[in-house]
């Protein structure tokens, strides 16, 4: 268990690469909503599951859009973004959409965006390539959350917690990287792999 | 060399056509302002448009539902990143128009797809749509949303129910409660007209010695001290009732041939006056923890059953016997009568509640409140069952609750 704990250093590592990662996000995620757009630096966390469903637990206060995605490769897992309720309608009001099935396909692809822009380049900076699956929307009350038993399958969360800021409209998200053990320990031996180059 | 390498080419490409020609899913290659530049085979079959005829013209323009601006920023996200986008079946349902004339998909007049929109050819600002049929798993997710909406409803239903019913039990309850304390009143009524009637003569006696001037001291003193002896007797009565039915919440050891002293006690008067013999088995030592009130209240209740029914028979010898046996774990009581029986059509409703044969004198709640305290405040069992003219109470109690 205490191997798929991440040092300091490789910590630092990967807030490096999420930020080089972000940055491009920030570029796509501001072309398509075609409004200037900036992404705070992401605060990344390395949380058990346990401690996953607690900061869910902290996002029940408010009413929460909650999407997944999956993505596969050597570096494989799922991701979960959160908007709150607020955003979303300020994401449909920007973006002059009709109804909730629009509204639900922004979020998505939204989430879309957000995933493959991070994990793509997180992958292209570790040598390696992922692919995507079809975003979806999980409607799960977020207080059933924790019955959702497919998120045993993960121990170990990479979490990327960062706001969106648009000039007139707030609109603020979660997003978590969901990860299992092998692919936190391929992690490991990539981020050492960088380290070792820059020393 | 040259001609390998252009044969070799040549049979790629043909085999790649060939596979996006035989695959099962729509392909549609589009550049950023979404004009048409490949439409497969099964786009042609599905749309009933050929080819031909798509082709340099704008996807849009085939199919006037399409909404341009989503599917243009769709399309340019994702030759911007380099890293498909998405249309999915569930929240948009279908981008392409393609009706579908299915009995089994009848959630769905149109065909459901996920649609991946892959950048293809970036020089050239080239996308790949790859359509998806879904319509089998929407409609299996439409129809398990339906089954949940229903078995939801259902569920409401039943908390409903089941919220009306533990009121009505609660309503019983308390009904219950002023059916025994009008049985109570009842009961100290029978026990006190003797005493009361023994009052009045000795006073009347006092009161006609007095007039006839005949009243002594020691008369007097010996009126007074019956007087006395006779009302601690009825506050005594009292006392005994109110302390018996209140219900008690600690558990005691209880000895089994007192608490049916006691219940001889208040029904004794009635049962003198029907004639009606009472004989009663019990160990003297045998003793049990329980809810001593409880308990006594539900014995008092089946042994008034067997008396009211004598009331009503002109049976020679009425008896009511009460045996008790005991077990490692637990104890079995027998109350019997020979009271006529009951009828078999009626036995089977003995135990529901405003259920009785005592027409207006019975509140129907008796046996049912013996059955809910026997079960659930002692948890024991009770059975009661009929022949030879007779009925046959049996209580099985745990030692220890």
């Amino acid at each position: 268990m205490n191997n798929l704990v991440l040092t300091e250093d490789e910590k630092d590592v990967l807030q490096e690469l999420m930020n080089i990662a972000y940055g491009s996000a920030t570029a796509v995620v501001a072309d398509m909503l075609e409004a200037f757009a900036s992404l705070s630096i992401p605060n990344i966390k390395i949380m058990t599951t346990e401690e996953l469903f607690k900061t869910f637990a902290a996002l029940k206060n408010s009413s929460y859009f909650f999407s997944t995605q999956a993505f596969s490769g050597e570096f494989n897992g799922e991701s979960a973004f959160f908007i709150n309720e607020e955003s979303a309608n300020n994401l449909a009001k920007h973006l002059e959409l009709e109804s909730r099935d629009d509204l639900d396909d922004a979020i998505l692809e939204l989430t879309n965006v957000l995933t493959s822009s991070l994990t793509t380049k997180l992958a292209q900076e570790m040598e390696t390539e992922v692919s995507f699956s079809l975003p979806n929307i999980l409607k799960v009350p977020l207080e059933e959350i924790e019955d959702v038993v497919t998120f045993q399958l993960y121990s170990q969360v990479i979490v990327i917690d960062t706001d969106l800021n648009f000039e007139d409209q707030k609109i603020n998200g979660k997003i978590f990287i969901l990860t299992k053990d092998e692919s936190i320990s391929w992690l490991k031996t990539k981020l050492n792999t960088i380290l070792e180059q820059l020393l | 060399m040259a001609q390998n390498e252009a044969q070799h080419n040549f049979r790629t490409t043909s085999l790649e056509k060939k596979i996006v020609s035989a695959i099962d899913n729509g392909i549609i290659i589009l550049d950023s302002d979404l004009v048409i530049h490949h439409y497969n085979k099964w786009m042609e079959i599905h749309t009933h448009i050929k080819e031909k005829d798509a082709l340099g013209k704008k996807l849009t323009e085939l199919f006037d539902t399409i909404k341009e601006k989503t599917l243009l920023r769709k399309v340019k996200t994702a030759l911007r990143m380099q890293t498909p986008t998405f249309y999915t079946a569930t929240t948009s349902h279908y981008l392409i128009p393609i009706k579908t004339n299915q009995i089994k998909n009848s959630f769905f007049s149109y065909m459901q797809q996920d649609v991946s929109i892959v950048p293809f050819d970036a020089q050239n600002q080239l996308v790949v749509l790859i359509l998806t049929d879904q319509t089998n798993m929407a409609n299996i997710n439409a129809l398990l949303n339906a089954h949940v909406a229903k078995i939801k409803e259902l569920n409401e239903q039943l908390m409903r129910e089941k919220e009306l019913t533990e009121m009505q039990h609660k309503q019983l309850l308390a009904n219950s409660r002023s059916a025994a304390m009008g049985e109570m009143i009842s009961m100290i009524a029978h026990q006190w007209r003797q005493p009361l009637s023994l009052i009045t003569t000795l006073l009347t006696n006092i009161k006609i010695k007095k007039e006839l001037q005949t009243l002594d001291e020691a008369n007097m003193e010996s009126s007074l001290g019956k007087i006395e002896n006779t009302v601690k007797y009825l506050s005594d009565t009292i006392n005994d009732f109110r302390d018996y039915f209140k219900p008690n919440k600690v558990k005691s050891d209880l000895k089994l041939s007192e608490l049916f002293n006691k219940s001889i006690f208040f029904l004794k008067d009635e049962m003198n006056q029907y004639n009606i013999e009472y004989t009663i088995n019990i160990d003297k030592q045998l003793s049990i923890k329980t809810y001593k009130n409880e308990l006594l209240q539900s014995i008092i209740n089946i042994i008034k059953n067997s008396i009211d029914a004598f009331k009503n028979s002109d049976i020679e010898d009425k008896k009511i016997e009460v045996s008790i046996q005991e077990f490692t774990y637990h104890i079995s009581i027998i109350i019997e009568d020979n009271a006529g029986g009951i009828d078999e059509s009626i036995l089977e409703k003995i135990f529901e509640p405003y259920f009785s044969t005592k027409n207006k004198n019975g509140t129907g709640l008796g046996l049912y409140m013996c059955k809910v305290i026997i079960y659930e405040h002692l948890h024991g069992e009770i059975s009661i069952t009929s022949e030879n003219n007779g009925t046959k109470v049996a209580i099985k109690l745990p030692k220890k609750i």
